[in-house]
């Protein structure tokens, strides 16, 4: 992917993007589409999610949109997965059970350099989000609680926050 | 502050009771003729997992001094073991004998801890960059299996919460507060850093970029970078220019790589930001001193626990 498509790619309004977990963008932009969903599509309901809101004083459940996963991602930018189309990562709502990821704030806002806070509720394995991309510089690994996304959403560090750009499950 | 603003300006088991071999990790039950209680998890390849501090390239050694405050990885597959220990036992108790998560320490990162002294200060092992670009070797882009309780009876029972478990009951027998998943938090606590720890061993990266031997470490090595052909004026930039999740590295990402490691080397760029991350921690950790040394007390509390958990399950 060159630098020249991904700055085309920036140049495209988020406000066009569909509210869809994943959804494809105009005509004019066919190559590209945009996920939110790396876990639950795959009939998965203990997920990896990433908040674009962070915790609040009097919860720490995430409620604002978010980006679930249940693999690790080299790059929150996106990917391409066959060298001719691009997908690119976003926030959504709408995609867990219960009261967390149920808001609209920050729904189809790029994930990369943009979540505030996050929730494990994989089984067994922790998740580690990096500062950089390729699973560069500093990091923060979160727990899997296997289960139950209430109450268990923690922020990002300060130097994390609007500061992701990878994350791996160990 | 995004990041950009900022670079730019700156420039076994212990024996589980229930084991399974590593044949059969991914698999939601165990395998055939082996209940999740007969194999030991000490079929795990320990030799994949990262040791304490870089064995090569030019963080070879290092450890910064807020490591002694983290969670490394021997601690962490600890208590997944203790933590899937305590889930096998307690759903056995309701029946459900094949509850089988995934045996811990089979897809282990490169990294000790949340320090990432492998990759904290971008690419810094020639070798891996001649052969993997900024791509994980082959052998770390495995992940551990997605696994989940089944719907229905053993989710319920498993969170505590669904029809099944009405009254508080499943099957007669009083489900716990939480489930099996809350008995099991209650036992063993969480295993994390602490905040302050979380706090220094992020905000000397920032706090190092401030200072101007690096900035001019950093301008060294972007100058090296270009006369090479490169241009990039921050070292986390050449990662991203690439995308990470093509199978291998193409040829072009390897030759960034390549040079990105050299100019390191050339320049002295990790020798240099590392000792200012160091000084910069020293301070901030005998500042927090106090509330650090409590952190890491609460800490090895949860790691006894999940001992006792283990060591009780390899006596039975």
């Amino acid at each position: 992917m060159t630098q020249a498509i991904r700055n085309l790619i920036r140049a495209i309004p988020v406000a066009a993007l569909i509210a869809a977990g994943v959804f494809c963008a105009q005509p004019a932009q066919a190559a590209t589409s945009y996920e939110s969903d790396g876990c639950t599509s795959s009939g998965n309901t203990y997920c990896f999610a990433l908040y674009y809101n962070s915790v609040g004083s009097t919860t720490n459940s995430g409620v604002g949109s978010c980006y679930v996963s249940n693999r690790s991602v080299p790059d929150h930018y996106g990917y391409s997965p066959n060298g001719a189309t691009l997908v690119r990562l976003v926030f959504h709502y709408g995609l867990l059970p219960g009261g967390t990821c149920r808001t609209d704030p920050g729904d189809g806002q790029p994930l990369k350099n943009n979540a505030a806070s996050v929730a494990n509720a994989e089984c067994g394995v922790y998740d580690r989000v990096y500062w950089g991309s390729g699973y560069q510089s500093i990091s923060q690994a979160f727990y899997g609680t296997c289960g139950g996304y209430g109450g268990l959403a923690v922020n990002l560090v300060p130097e994390l926050k609007n500061n992701n750009a990878s994350h791996k499950r160990y | 502050m995004r990041k950009g603003q900022v670079l730019t300006g700156l420039f076994a088991a212990t024996a589980l009771v229930a084991g399974v071999a590593v044949s059969a990790i991914g698999g939601a039950g165990a395998p055939d003729g082996a209940s999740p209680q007969t194999v030991a998890a000490n079929a795990v390849d320990e030799s994949k997992w990262p040791s304490r501090t870089p064995e090569s390239g030019l963080v070879k050694g290092l450890s910064l001094p807020v490591e002694k405050y983290l969670v490394g990885y021997t601690d962490v597959v600890e208590w997944q073991r203790a933590q899937r220990d305590l889930w096998v036992g307690c759903m056995a108790r309701f029946g459900f004998d094949s509850f089988n998560p995934p045996v811990p320490g089979t897809e282990p990162p490169i990294e000790f801890n949340d320090a990432n002294m492998p990759r904290r200060y971008g690419a810094s092992d020639a070798t891996e960059a001649s052969r993997y670009g900024y791509h994980l070797p082959p052998a770390q882009q495995n992940e551990p299996p997605v696994w989940e309780p089944a719907s229905g009876a053993e989710g319920a029972v498993f969170l505590g919460d669904g029809p099944e478990v009405e009254g508080g009951t499943y099957n007669g027998v009083t489900v716990p507060e939480g489930g099996c998943r809350g008995e099991t938090e209650r036992r063993l606590g969480a295993l994390v850093p602490g905040d302050e720890a979380s706090k220094v061993n992020a905000s000397s990266m920032t706090q190092s970029l401030q200072q101007p031997a690096v900035q001019d470490a950093i301008a060294d090595w972007a100058a090296c970078m270009k006369d090479k052909g490169h241009p990039f004026d921050d070292p986390y930039k050449p990662a991203a220019g690439f995308d990470l999740t093509t199978p291998t590295a193409s040829s072009e990402e390897i030759e960034v790589a390549e040079a990105d490691v050299a100019c390191k080397s050339e320049t002295g760029l990790i020798k240099v930001w590392y000792g200012e991350e160091t000084a910069i921690q020293n301070k901030e950790i005998a500042a927090r001193k106090t509330a650090l040394d409590a952190e890491l007390s609460r800490r090895n509390a949860v790691k006894a626990a999940a001992q006792r958990v283990n060591s009780e399950g390899s006596d039975k």
